[in-house]
């Protein structure tokens, strides 16, 4: 019942644009600000598939595959790791526990597309992430965590010369570019039941000022989340996860 | 009513979450405080977004009764919310600031 809920609310907020009035007007500043910038739009849908929590007490690493929105509907295909270096107090009670960071994805959809549309002559899409995390404890249930995050993302795109393309009026051209960011990471998570967390983290940032809110509920096999993206295409993310720990 | 225009202010999220500890074994502690808001503002059928934080990570190292540091970032962000019947203000802003702080204690009493 709380899953659904969540959906529901999920939906609501994904769908916020189409509720309220000027649905062409907003697609239009939607693509427009896609193809102005096209690295930043789908660096925000990998950065959806960039797990930066805590490897959980007692397990060593976490494996981490974004099912929504990066796999579907964007044909992202993506998998991440957080593997646990160091563990709390394990040597010196002061030091905090440690955690690397790293990932990619691979836009499967832009090949398909570019080998069977005569419109389209090349499109890829891959990226990765690398970085770490330090993460102390509050109280048996709490622990904040912080860190640091290098993202790497590669974009190509290219049309037909042979005819425009347009979306809602909008020309579509070629571009060949990548997005580069560099990102503080400060959260805290709270452990509700066994094996039932949740989380919430700010990312900022720091070569392209973007920021972002992550809030996730986690399980043993899935987590569930908003990204909240306020200069983003699109603000609010629902997100599914599939993360393993072991 | 006929000057009025009708304003439906959805607050969509909002979430303010604070977790800090006193540093009873260890000699540091982490403080978090994060805070941040997503609107809609609707107006004569138009859509308007808009979204703030006020966000701040710290730390204080205790290294021994009389002497600690203490560090803190704060990121302020305010997006565009603000609608007038005139037009749109879009304006956003974004702000960081970092204080380093060395605190002694002074333990002679001062009487006035």
């Amino acid at each position: 019942m709380e899953i659904l809920k969540f959906f529901l609310i999920s939906i609501l907020f994904s769908c916020q644009t189409s509720v309220f009035g000027g649905l062409n007007d907003k697609a239009k500043e939607m693509v427009s600000q896609i193809v102005s910038d096209p690295p930043k739009f789908f660096y925000e849908m990998k950065n959806d598939s960039e797990i930066t929590l805590p490897v959980s007490s007692g397990k060593k690493y976490n494996l981490n595959f974004e099912l929504f929105p990066t796999l579907v509907p964007f044909t992202y295909l993506n998998a991440s790791i957080n593997y646990n270096l160091y563990k709390e107090g394990k040597i010196n009670a002061d030091m905090p526990q440690l955690d690397l960071l790293a990932g990619g994805a691979y836009m499967v959809g832009a090949k398909i597309a570019a080998n069977s549309s005569e419109d389209i002559t090349d499109a890829k899409f891959s990226s990765y992430h690398l970085g770490f995390l330090l993460t102390s404890s509050l109280s048996s249930k709490t622990r904040t965590f912080y860190g640091f995050k290098h993202s790497f993302l590669s974009s190509k795109l290219k049309l037909s010369d042979l005819k425009s393309h347009k979306i809602l009026g909008v020309e579509i051209k070629n571009f060949d570019s990548s997005f580069v960011e560099n990102s503080l990471i400060f959260g805290v998570e709270t452990l509700k039941d066994v094996d039932k967390r949740w989380a919430v983290q700010i990312n900022y940032g720091l070569t392209n000022n973007t920021l972002v809110t992550k809030l996730s509920w986690y399980g043993k096999w899935f987590e569930l989340g908003i990204n909240i993206y306020p200069e983003g295409v699109l603000v609010i993310h629902p997100t599914w996860i599939m993360r393993l720990s072991f | 009513m006929k000057n009025l225009f009708f304003i439906f202010y959805l607050l969509f999220f909002c979430f303010n979450l604070k977790a800090s500890v006193s540093i009873a074994n260890k000699k540091y502690s982490t403080y978090l405080d994060l805070s941040f808001m997503q609107n809609t503002n609707l107006i004569k059928g138009s859509y308007y977004g808009g979204g703030e934080m006020n966000s701040s990570f710290g730390m204080l190292f205790d290294f021994n009764e009389k002497n600690s540091l203490a560090l803190n970032y704060n990121i302020l962000y305010s997006g565009p919310s603000v609608v007038s019947e005139s037009g749109d203000l879009k304006e956003r802003t974004i702000s960081q600031s970092f204080t380093l702080e060395w605190q002694k204690k002074n333990k002679r009493k001062i009487e006035i």
